[in-house]
């Protein structure tokens, strides 16, 4: 049974009835998505720009935002289009000339006046892939507590006592993890190696 | 004040006041998402398909659309799912039968009776990569000006007078650009390659 006929609206808007005798108008947004707001209500969720996304957010409105690209991807945003793209063959490349800690998924140019120091990661997953490419001098992979670097039919020392180390500028090693967070195994390698 | 308590509708809808003594009702469409439009009206933004998003576009209504694969990535659309897989070690390949200039984080087949002369990108960033695997015949790659090729302890002749063969038909090279639009350096190498 009707139990309001008395509208008494003095603005533009969306019409909203409380369900005990009050309407509103809800103002909307040109171009605006919209969501369910309290008490039955409407609510524009804000201006979008160019690739950006209507994106969940527990128990909040959802969040207007564009893709977060990671390791090895990126994101180009138009009007209207997103368009992913892997680089470095999903790696990230970066040169550096101080000594430093692999990130999984990480490729590096060492590239400092003496070698380049680098640590394996303390953690990785299997799959997790790191590379080395000598740019100056040469480098060296130190490894922690329990890890361990299969080449060939080489392997170091398990432990902090076993390493890695180029013999020439240019030499080159991939690795992949293959027991999380201790065993890697090399998937090519440029170079005499020297392996301790 | 109130300005208005007729309705006077005669058609199904979401109640809309325009501020002005009048009501329209504004028709929506079943699954279809909503935005506002203008003078806190609501539009429905058209059927969507599986695997699309509602994607932003400045100042105007979001668009309706599918992400689009770029580099070395695939996308399988379903009913409210996209997966997003990573394709060809990351890179897009395709196989030459003539001469080519390599585009970068792409892959050839090289695969000619006699031998594909392949040019190095002009412009590249660190990270971005390339590589050539021989299918028959030979391969080459040609520098432009101050670009060069390191692969372990050697390198190429800088500039356009220095390149880097291959002297099997199945040898194969993945380069990474770690000097941007200039040096390139082996990761990867198959067989005894040529350095001029």
């Amino acid at each position: 049974m009707a139990t309001n006929n008395a509208i008494n609206l003095n603005a533009s808007g969306i019409a909203k009835y409380d369900g005990s005798g009050a309407f509103s108008a809800v103002t909307v947004s040109q171009h605006q998505p919209l969501v369910g707001a309290a008490s039955n209500g409407i609510t524009s969720l804000g201006a979008m720009t160019n690739g950006q996304l209507v994106i969940g957010n527990t128990l909040n409105d959802p969040s207007i935002a564009t893709i977060t690209p990671g390791t090895g991807i990126s994101v180009t945003n138009g009007a209207g289009s997103i368009q992913l793209d892997v680089t470095g063959s999903g790696m990230r490349w970066t040169v550096v000339n101080a000594p430093t800690n692999l990130g999984v998924n990480n490729g590096y140019g060492a590239n400092s006046g003496g070698a380049t120091a680098f640590t394996l990661p303390a953690a990785s997953a299997v799959g997790a892939t790191v590379s080395i490419v000598g740019m100056a001098i040469g480098w060296t992979v130190a490894q922690g507590a329990g890890q361990q670097i299969h080449i060939g039919s080489s392997s170091t020392t398990l432990g902090a006592g076993g390493s890695l180390a180029s013999t020439n500028a240019g030499d080159c090693v991939t690795l992949v993890c293959l027991v999380a967070d201790t065993i890697w195994y090399a998937r090519s390698v440029i170079g005499n190696v020297t392996v301790v | 004040m109130a300005t208005n308590n007729a309705v006077n509708l005669n058609a199904s809808g979401i109640v809309k006041y325009d501020g002005a003594g009048s009501f329209t009702a504004i028709t929506v469409t079943n699954h279809q998402p909503l935005v506002g439009a203008a003078s806190n009206g609501i539009t429905s933004l058209g059927a969507m398909t599986n695997g699309q998003l509602i994607i932003g576009s400045t100042g105007a209504d979001p668009s309706l659309a599918s992400l689009s694969a770029g580099t070395g990535i695939s996308i399988t659309p379903g009913a409210g799912t996209i997966q997003i897989d990573a394709t060809g070690g990351g890179m897009s390949w395709t196989v030459e039968t003539g001469d080519k200039t390599m585009a970068i984080n792409h892959g050839y087949g090289s695969n000619k009776a006699g031998a594909i002369a392949f040019t190095l990108p002009a412009v590249a960033a660190v990270g971005d990569r390339v590589a050539i695997a021989g299918m028959q015949g030979s391969w080459n790659v040609v520098q432009g000006a101050g670009q060069e090729i390191f692969i372990g302890s050697a390198h190429s002749t800088i500039g356009a007078g220095g390149s880097i063969a291959s002297t099997n038909a199945f040898d194969e090279i993945t380069l990474v650009c770690l000097v941007a639009n200039t040096a390139f350096y082996a990761t990867a190498v198959q067989g005894n390659i040529t350095i001029v």
